[in-house]
């Protein structure tokens, strides 16, 4: 009686096998996943502090970028506006001072002083002409 | 649960940050094209009132503008030393 009750049936063996093969493969995956898991909040983390100290960088660059152009609108436009409207008035007494002035600025535009000359395009331009001036 | 809430935040603040970073490389690189902008017209200008300077030698009549400028770009530095 006692043999029949230690005796397992084959059945029954091989289930239980089966339930601990699968209970070891739901723990190795959960470990997986637990690893992956922290590796992704190690990497974001990582990359976040990474954006973080890149966009503080160029963010100061635009400030910095930013006041030297408020400033150069703000200071150097309207001289620069003025001296050209300057010799633009003394080359109408003074024609020969045209010779000079076309090298910088497109004769069409003499008579306009409000505008200035648009810029040159980048590439290729053999002249040299006044590049634009932002409107106030 | 937890693992998973922090994944979600983490991917959340990189891609937050991301676009800021991209929005502002954008603006930077607009800016650093008009600073080139700037830079060239600070250095025609500096050519061009060299040359009137070099006109100035024959027709004194110029000089009474490049000295009204050439005094304002000493005060406000403007014009990059227009004032030769």
């Amino acid at each position: 009686m006692e043999s029949s009750e230690r005796v397992t049936p084959p059945q029954y063996q091989s289930s239980q096998a089966e339930a601990d093969d699968l209970r070891a493969a739901y723990q190795s995956l959960r470990s997986l996943m637990n690893g992956t898991l922290v590796a992704l909040v190690i990497l974001t983390g990582s990359l976040s502090v990474f954006l973080l100290r890149e966009v503080s960088l160029v963010r100061a660059q635009v400030h910095q970028l930013n006041e030297y152009v408020v400033n150069y609108e703000a200071n150097s436009v309207p001289i620069m506006r003025e001296f050209r409207a300057s010799l633009i008035e003394f080359s109408k007494v003074h024609p020969d001072f045209n010779q000079v002035l076309a090298k910088y600025f497109n004769p069409t535009n003499y008579s306009d002083s409000a505008k200035v000359a648009p810029a040159p395009p980048s590439s290729g331009a053999p002249a040299a002409r006044m590049p634009e001036l932002p409107e106030k | 649960m937890f693992l998973l809430v922090m994944v979600f935040l983490g991917a959340l603040t990189a891609g937050g940050l991301s676009y800021t970073y991209v929005r502002y490389v954008r603006e930077a690189r607009d800016l650093q094209y008009q600073t080139t902008v700037i830079n060239r017209n600070r250095t025609m200008f500096q050519n061009l009132a060299n040359d009137a300077a070099a006109y100035g030698q024959q027709n004194p009549a110029i000089r009474p503008i490049l000295e009204r400028v050439g005094i304002r770009m000493q005060q406000q530095d403007a014009a990059g030393g227009a004032n030769q």
